[in-house]
């Protein structure tokens, strides 16, 4: 009956839907389009939680994972722990994304890059919306009559950050579409100029913060879940979802440049499409079951038909981009190396390659056994390698970007500028050095890491000074900001990201490893650690059982007690090995999985990871920078309309 | 105070602080670089190999048993002083080049290496173009290029190189003794030598199927349970399963029995050993005269010496008296 409902749902949004498509230059269509699709996706979205909380089991999606015994919060996501409703959720964050957009850029009639582009987001979201009622139906019924349900993978079970790492990701991916859609119908409609990148840039910048906190989450999941001692593994489906991003943060430089000097325009439309592409790519690779990998949704019907969609896309895109590319060739020409243009191009240039490796080295083993059925694995040495230098070459670029002015530019004048930050940079490393550290990487990396640091500080410092009056230093500070938002934003996430590459050094360069078996109420010491196992525990939940080692850490004068544990879920035949980690206050982190477990003793693998704490706070800053720009934008534009209003107001006052 | 300082001393200061504090930096890491100690060479090395039963991780990082065992056997490697190359060379042996994180600078996969190359040299010329032309512009254009095309070669000739290496002999392992006539070891022995030797599944197999023949069904079920979940080639994995899908109907559990014959049958279709007992399993013990028949068609009985020839034929008829309806007039040995 419920599945009966959904369908009925689905075929009268289906049909209202395709109203978005139309190019009929009537405001009301346009904007009656997007919100019945809308309201449809979120009816059976909200259909599918009820179906859940209600144990329907005689829906597939249900059966397969959900259980009876899942609490209130798993069950509610378990909504995306599946092929099915994940792939719902995904279309109704395109249909909110689609609505929002139709908002504003149906207002007027002769806007036609923005009727276009909602027009593009439209074809983008009936195709989505055609996966879910047809390929992949999310209300499929099972004949089985079944008491309960498979459940969820338990994976997905252990940790809330998973319940929020998904959409948050989607969040981001689908946010491009709103840059790409613009680039698109700017190019159908002929449009030169950087109108449409203006008109984008704060949807850019929203996706492009969504995608930053997920992907930060994801590896903070995998670090405290998964029990391989990591946060990041070069996982297909994870550099599926660091392509966009690279691309994508390269396009939100690239789009600075071209708004405010004109420069490179077919580089940043070649940028905000592949960002999308790249997102289908993603989903391909995630939805058809061509990889293993923990993300994966194998055995999918899906992956032919995304395929296919991601080949016309493909082809259309391209198809659009070279005939069109007399609209977008040639800005001015870049004056020097040095200028602020010369830094965005070496990021650029920086990003971009960093794609070009992730991309080659996450395709290749695909293509290739593809092709002659070599299996070849390519993994965390061969990215390792890469993205090592390519961080130390953005860093350089982030510094050289945030002092040197437009258009011409000397070393000296760099020089002069970046003078007191070197020299900030080298005291810390130079301390660090005095202090006992001898491992290149890192030392290198914290010396960056200064330089980064000591010139957002610097710039704010300057900034505030040029701008101080009667008002006084905070004023004058917040008025420095609000002039320039993406600046500042950007300041904040490139401090993030010297934080998170230092945490990566000093984390994987002075990490100690060891692998030790404990008896019950022995000690050892290992990886600068001292370790007790206390006893053995045995513990159980609604979902699974868990046998596990209590263990007291002990790191200086401090202790902490862990419980590293298997967890037995009945769906599974494997137990899981669920880590425990604990953060010293000096910011070491004490990693425990539970390697063996029997009546004679714990097999411990044991890991003191030196900082690891910094990847997750320059990650989050970098978040905030995102969202600092987002704010500072929305203050600024607050403020300007307050003074056109005093404008508008004043001659009624002199009448 | 400091405005009172003439210019020309701050700056002198300042120069040397920086050079000061350049030479502290440039000295910390020189000093690390050269009393880097050897370091964890077991984890560097177990980090570049494929954990071969998991999904994408490396020996070095991964809890399981089969990674843990490799580990051992790797230990084992860098005390009897195999080089890096040569312990990947074993597993690329066993495992194929898929077992290395790392892909070999050689042959096609140079390739892999090369693109990313390509692309940041294309990439510095085609920002240098953006310049206004000029004398300076030339040069950096022709700098970049050559050092691009300099680096490129230098990474096609080394991966020519080393594209067949020289056949180094690795020295032995010390637990690989195996030159005496099985027949003369004792299946105690045996089993001595496979728990010293807890990965290696074609002793392990040899010993299950010894216990096969003699009937000891429990002991023979103990070790293919146990080699069907060790890191393995496909070949050894094929035996594996085939043996232990025999075994496990022979206890008693044809159906699961018949899912690790027709797992077997994935990796290798024309097995035939596999194919006899598959056709067995079903035609005793499911009872299914008509799927042990197609089975047994598919059995290429070219080459078959006298006595299978006949085991054969003798089985073939007594399907197609059931098939038929009649009671089977004989009965048949149940090895091939």
């Amino acid at each position: 009956m419920l599945a009966g409902a959904g369908t009925v749902a689905f075929g009268w949004r289906a049909l209202r839907a395709n109203a978005g498509d139309e190019l009929r230059p009537s405001a009301g269509w346009l904007r009656r389009g997007p919100a019945v699709m809308l309201a449809g996706t979120v009816a059976a979205f909200a259909l599918l939680e009820v179906a859940l909380f209600t144990d329907n089991f005689s829906v597939q999606f249900v059966a397969e994972h959900h259980r009876r015994a899942t609490g209130t919060l798993y069950t509610a996501t378990s909504a995306w722990a599946g092929l099915e409703g994940s792939l719902l959720l995904w279309t109704t964050i395109i249909a909110l994304y689609l609505f929002i957009v139709s908002r504003r850029a149906g207002r007027d009639v002769d806007d036609r890059v923005g009727i276009g582009a909602v027009a593009t987001m439209s074809v983008i979201a009936t195709f989505f919306v055609g996966l879910v009622l047809i390929v992949s139906p999310t209300f499929a019924t099972t004949p089985a009559r079944l008491a309960d349900g498979n459940g969820a993978n338990p994976l997905l079970q252990d940790n809330v950050l998973m319940a929020i790492h998904p959409p948050l990701l989607y969040l981001g991916y689908v946010g491009f579409m709103v840059p790409f859609s613009f680039a698109v119908s700017a190019l159908i409609v002929r449009e030169q100029g950087p109108a449409w990148v203006l008109r984008t840039q704060r949807w850019a910048l929203i996706a492009w913060t969504f995608l930053t906190v997920g992907i930060v989450i994801g590896g903070l999941w995998s670090y405290e879940v998964l029990g391989w001692g990591g946060y990041w593994a070069w996982d297909p489906v994870e550099n599926a979802s660091f392509l966009p991003w690279l691309v994508g943060t390269a396009f939100l430089h690239s789009a600075v440049m071209h708004a405010r000097r004109g420069m490179l325009p077919a580089w940043s439309v070649g940028l905000v499409l592949s960002t999308f592409l790249f997102t289908l790519l993603g989903t391909f690779l995630a939805r058809s079951g061509v990889i293993a990998s923990v993300h994966a949704f194998s055995g999918s019907s899906l992956g032919p038909v995304l395929l296919v969609f991601l080949l016309v896309v493909t082809a259309a895109v391209t198809w659009l981009f070279v005939t069109r590319l007399n609209l977008v060739s040639r800005g001015p020409r870049l004056a020097s190396l040095f200028s602020g243009e010369g830094a965005f191009l070496l990021n650029n240039l920086l990003l971009t390659f960093f794609a070009v490796v992730v991309l080659v080295g996450t395709i290749s083993p695909i293509v290739l056994e593809a092709i002659n059925g070599d299996r070849i694995a390519v993994g965390r040495p061969f990215f390792d390698v890469w993205a090592v230098w390519i961080s130390l070459g953005l860093m350089l670029a982030m510094v050289i970007g945030a002092v040197s002015p437009y258009r011409r530019a000397t070393l000296r004048e760099l020089w002069t500028r970046l003078r007191l930050p070197t020299q900030f940079g080298l005291a810390f490393a130079a301390v660090l050095v005095a202090g006992g550290l001898r491992h290149p990487f890192v030392i290198i990396v914290a010396a960056l890491f200064g330089l980064v640091f000591g010139t957002a500080v610097g710039e704010l410092v300057l900034a505030t000074k040029a701008r101080t009056d009667s008002r006084g230093r905070l004023v004058a500070g917040l008025a420095a900001l609000r002039a320039r938002p993406g600046f500042w934003g950007g300041q904040l996430a490139h401090v993030g990201l010297a934080i998170v590459a230092l945490g990566i050094a000093t984390s994987s360069g002075l990490a100690e490893r060891a692998t030790i078996t404990l008896e019950p109420g022995a000690s050892a010491s290992a990886a600068g650690l001292e370790l007790t196992y206390i006893r053995p525990t045995v513990g159980r939940t609604s979902s699974y059982t868990a046998q596990g080692a209590q263990i007291r850490v002990r790191r200086g004068d401090e202790f902490a007690i862990l419980e590293p544990a298997f967890h037995q879920y009945p769906n599974l035949r494997q137990p899981i090995g669920v880590p425990a980690v604990w953060t010293t206050s000096r910011g070491s982190d004490a990693y425990l999985a539970l390697a063996g477990l029997d009546s004679s003793g714990a097999t411990l693998r044991v890991i003191r990871y030196p900082l690891l704490i910094l990847i997750w706070i320059g990650g989050f800053t970098m978040t905030a920078g995102g969202a600092l720009g987002l704010l500072l934008r929305w203050w600024r534009a607050r403020a300007d309309r307050s003074i056109a209003l005093v404008i508008d107001d004043s001659p009624a006052v002199h009448a | 105070m400091n405005t009172v300082r003439p210019m020309r001393v701050r700056t002198a200061l300042s120069r040397i602080a920086t050079i000061a504090l350049l030479a502290v930096v440039i000295w910390g890491v020189v000093a690390g670089v050269m009393h880097r100690e050897a370091g964890d060479r077991l984890y560097e090395v177990t980090s570049r190999i494929r954990c071969p039963l998991c999904q994408g991780e490396s020996v070095a990082e991964s809890p399981s048993a089969s990674a843990q065992d490799i580990t051992n056997q790797v230990r084992q490697q860098i005390e009897a002083s195999w080089t890096d190359r040569q312990i990947e060379q074993f597993y690329v042996d066993r495992y194929g080049s898929w077992i290395l994180l790392d892909p070999p600078r050689t042959g096609g996969q140079l390739l892999l290496w090369a693109i990313p190359l390509v692309a940041v040299t294309g990439g510095v010329i085609a920002v240098v173009s953006l310049l206004e032309p000029s004398k300076r512009r030339t040069r950096l254009t022709a700098a970049s290029a050559a050092l691009g095309t300099v680096t490129l070669g230098t990474m096609v000739v080394l991966g020519v190189l080393q594209r067949d290496p020289p056949p180094q002999a690795a020295p032995p392992l010390t637990t690989v003794t195996e030159t005496r006539d099985l027949a003369e070891v004792g299946n105690d022995e045996m089993e001595a030598v496979v728990a010293e030797n807890p990965t290696v599944v074609g002793m392990r197999l040899a010993l299950a199927q010894r216990y096969l023949d003699a009937g000891d069904l429990d002991n023979a079920y103990r070790h293919t349970t146990t080699a069907i979940d060790l890191p393995a080639t496909d070949q050894e994995y094929e035996r594996s399963l085939r043996l232990h899908g025999w075994i496990t109907a022979l206890r008693g559990a044809p159906d699961s029995g018949a899912g690790y014959l027709r797992a077997a049958l994935a990796l290798s279709p024309d097995d035939r050993d596999a194919l006899w007992y598959l056709a067995r399993v079903q035609f005793s013990g499911l009872g299914d005269p008509a799927a042990a028949r197609a089975v047994l068609d598919k059995i290429d009985t070219t080459g078959m010496t006298e006595a299978q020839r006949g085991q054969f034929d003798q089985f073939s008829a007594m399907i197609d008296d059931a098939l038929a309806g009649t009671e089977p007039s004989t009965t048949v040995a149940v090895q091939p």
